[in-house]
């Protein structure tokens, strides 16, 4: 058992909104973590994983995420990556991941998108509870360790632009094949209904979170740091109800703090 | 020294005068100048994220008594600086406009259950999901209770802490239109109703007051007596455990809201009450929890349904508005908070647009509208006509007892001289409701739900 903490970067654009709630979580899971500016730069090669956080990195300009992936530190996020340390993109960050290439990471160049949400009930932004089920075994990549496949977790979504797609006709069995399609919307008994409301964006089949080949970068549309602990799930979910009345038991970790406990776990074994 | 602008050649006054939202000063000891420009230009590097963005010096504090501003080394304003800080005086005349409401002959519904679903229907009571879905309710990761789900929000306040801070704003602009007074004590007093549902003791307000023009007599009396009586609510619904009053802290104004024909909007003094809660784990939300619980009506159903939801679904305004009575209101909002700290309540609604009936079919909904436990509910309790029974708006609460609960409650409520109705219980899939042993309402809950997740929805289209 390694003496020293896995220590994560959660990286901090301009723009970004979710970076202290995203550090919270990485803590709770008994990680060290520090929120790092985007232009700190030196010493990135020092940390053990990285977070790239939710919000609106550069504001959205031109795209949402396409300025943030451009940016210098995400090329040293992308060499960490290729040594295998963790990378978790929740939201914006996933958006920037795609934007990149890291994810799927099949190709050198761009082979998805996040594009606008499709959805009969709001156009545009868009934000609910939604559930999602683990479609991998548990050590098929750095994020589930801890989830039992066909696991279903709440979580929820706060987006306009969380609809993956594709213009390769084939991507979709190869990341299928290859297991890179780790979360998809389901609904609470894990039946994957592919219409709205059990699918909140519209993307394709049902698709919440993606990971990298190698299983160490994962790009997630769904904010686990919002649904980590009890008392952030909301009235409809049974877990909480029972607690009512109990602050120990609020603050107890919820089944979406699974993801960073997992980086941890991953960091420990394959890291340090 | 230079204030930065996105384009050359603007005039002194738009450089002075402009509200351009965002930005941010600074007065500063000199000594921290160049830390806090470095913390800005270099270490955020705002110069590099967007074009003219950054911190600039552009002024100094100084001793003299004159606010000076300078443009191209011309001096364009010299002014005391007591002109410039002690605001502008003025009198204004009212006068009482002659309002001239009459409380309507309706007569009584043939069929209660359609009238219900059209007040289920009605925008001001179906649900908002549609609006408050378009934004981030779960942002930072601190939100307890968000929209839709109770009375009003909650947030857990701080780390490492149990208090949990309760947020509501409210405001009926037609009670106001009918008595301006009493429209605006009712804001009042059901913005703090609303933070007391999820059991927070209410500790602060704020306004946002929104009249007519001023200039005119008529509209003025209107501003006049939208503040008093919100001072009057503050005085007398203290703040609990105290005779103190609950303080205005903040608030903003606008003015001449009026139509291009002259005509004023309904004086709309917007509330926004903040309630503070010892240990967050308390709150409860509206949503029914169990079968078989005892359902409760605290506060008395009256005859003042000026303003409701029924008059207008009936094309009538009425005037009659509902009147607070100040003592009854603070113990009835005393007696909720410790209810709900002491874990007696599963579930509480503040009666308010709709009236009881509303407050009831939102309890079997829940937020979601994915509420499964219907209610039964015997009307015999009230003598008014049954209309004015389940629609009048007068101030009250709804709540779910379980059994074992009903001793303690009993003794708490008795404390605060505050009368427990019995309306019924938690039961079945429909929302029942009997008078002299007719069921005079029999809806199932899906009707209930597709009726009040369209209502806005259609409104809006």
């Amino acid at each position: 058992m390694p003496s020293k903490k896995p220590n994560v970067a959660v990286i901090y654009f301009p723009g970004n909104n979710c970076e202290e709630e995203s550090l919270k979580a990485v803590l709770a899971s008994g990680m060290d973590g520090k929120i790092v500016r985007w232009n700190e730069r030196k010493g990135i090669e020092k940390y053990d994983g990285f977070i790239i956080p939710g919000g609106w990195g550069y504001e959205d300009r031109i795209r949402a995420g396409v300025i943030m992936a451009k940016d210098p530190v995400f090329g040293m996020i992308r060499k960490e990556a290729e040594n295998s340390k963790p990378v978790l993109g929740i939201c914006n960050g996933a958006q920037a991941l795609v934007e990149c290439g890291m994810i799927p990471g099949l190709k050198s160049n761009v082979e998805m998108a996040l594009a606008p949400n499709k959805n009969p009930f709001i156009d545009g932004y868009y934000t609910t509870w939604v559930n999602v089920k683990n479609e991998q075994d548990k050590n098929s990549n750095a994020f589930t360790k801890f989830t039992g496949k066909n696991e279903v977790i709440p979580m929820p979504i706060a987006h306009g632009e969380g609809r993956f797609v594709t213009k390769d006709k084939e991507l979709l069995s190869k990341l299928i094949k290859n297991k890179q399609i780790v979360f998809r919307y389901s609904a609470k008994d894990g039946d994957i209904e592919e219409g709205f409301p059990t699918n909140p964006n519209g993307a394709m089949h049902n698709i919440a979170a993606i990971c990298s080949k190698k299983g160490n970068v994962m790009a997630i549309m769904p904010h686990p740091e919002r649904a980590s602990f009890i008392r952030q799930l909301p009235d409809i979910t049974d877990l909480k109800n029972k607690f009512a009345g109990n602050i120990m038991a609020m603050e107890e970790p919820a089944p979406a703090m699974n993801v960073f406990r997992s980086m941890k776990k991953y960091i420990e074994e394959e890291i340090l | 020294m230079q204030v930065n602008v996105s384009m050359q050649n603007l005039p002194p006054y738009m450089i002075a005068c402009s509200e351009t939202q965002e930005r941010f000063t600074w007065i500063c000891p000199p000594e921290f100048t160049k830390a806090l420009l470095k913390i800005y230009n270099e270490d955020f590097e705002l110069p590099q994220i967007s074009i003219g963005a950054g911190a600039f010096v552009i002024g100094k504090v100084t001793k003299s008594q004159d606010y000076i501003l300078r443009h191209n080394g011309k001096i364009v304003c010299n002014a005391p600086i007591k002109a410039v800080t002690q605001g502008i005086k003025y009198e204004r005349a009212k006068k009482a406009p002659k309002r001239n409401f009459k409380e309507p002959n309706l007569k009584e519904p043939n069929d209660y259950s359609k009238a219900l679903l059209e007040i289920l229907k009605h925008p001001n009571v179906a649900s908002k999901a549609k609006a408050y879905k378009h934004y981030d309710t779960s942002v930072m990761g601190n939100a307890i209770i968000e929209s839709g789900y109770a009375d009003a929000g909650l947030i857990k306040a701080a780390d490492n802490s149990a208090f949990g801070v309760a947020l509501k704003t409210d405001c009926n602009p037609r009670y106001c239109r009918i008595d301006p007074y009493w429209g605006a004590v009712n804001a009042v007093a059901e913005s703090m109703r609303n933070v007391a549902a999820v059991g927070a003791i209410p500790s602060a307000l704020t306004d946002c007051l929104n009249y007519g023009n001023p200039e005119k007599p008529e509209a003025f009396y209107d501003f006049y007596e939208g503040v008093r009586g919100i001072a009057d609510a503050a005085r007398n619904l203290h703040y609990k455990g105290t005779k103190y009053p609950v303080p205005v802290i903040s608030g903003n104004v606008s003015f001449y809201n009026e139509s291009a024909s002259g005509n004023s909007i309904d004086p709309s003094p917007i509330i926004g009450c903040i309630g503070v809660l010892k240990d967050y784990s308390r709150a409860i939300t509206m949503k029914i929890k169990k079968e078989n619980s005892a359902l409760f009506l605290i506060g008395e159903r009256k005859d003042e349904l000026g303003g409701s939801v029924y008059y207008d679904v009936n094309n009538e305004i009425g005037a009659v508005v509902p009147i607070t009575d100040f003592e009854k209101e603070r113990n009835m909002v005393y007696a909720v908070i410790d209810a709900i700290n002491a874990g007696l309540l599963l579930s509480c609604h503040d009666i308010s647009d709709g009236g009881l009936a509303a407050a009831i079919s939102e309890m079997i909904l829940g937020g979601d509208a994915d509420g499964e436990i219907g209610a039964e509910i015997n009307l015999d309790f009230t003598n008014l006509r049954s209309d004015k029974a389940l629609f009048s708006e007068t101030s009250g609460f709804v709540f779910e007892v379980e059994g074992k609960n009903l001793e303690k409650l009993r003794t708490l409520f008795k404390f605060y001289k505050i009368n427990l109705i019995e309306l019924g219980k938690t039961a079945g899939k429909n929302l029942a409701i009997t008078k002299n042993n007719k069921k005079i309402i029999n809806l199932p809950i899906s009707k209930l739900k597709e009726t009040w997740t369209t209502g806005f929805v259609e409104a809006l289209e």
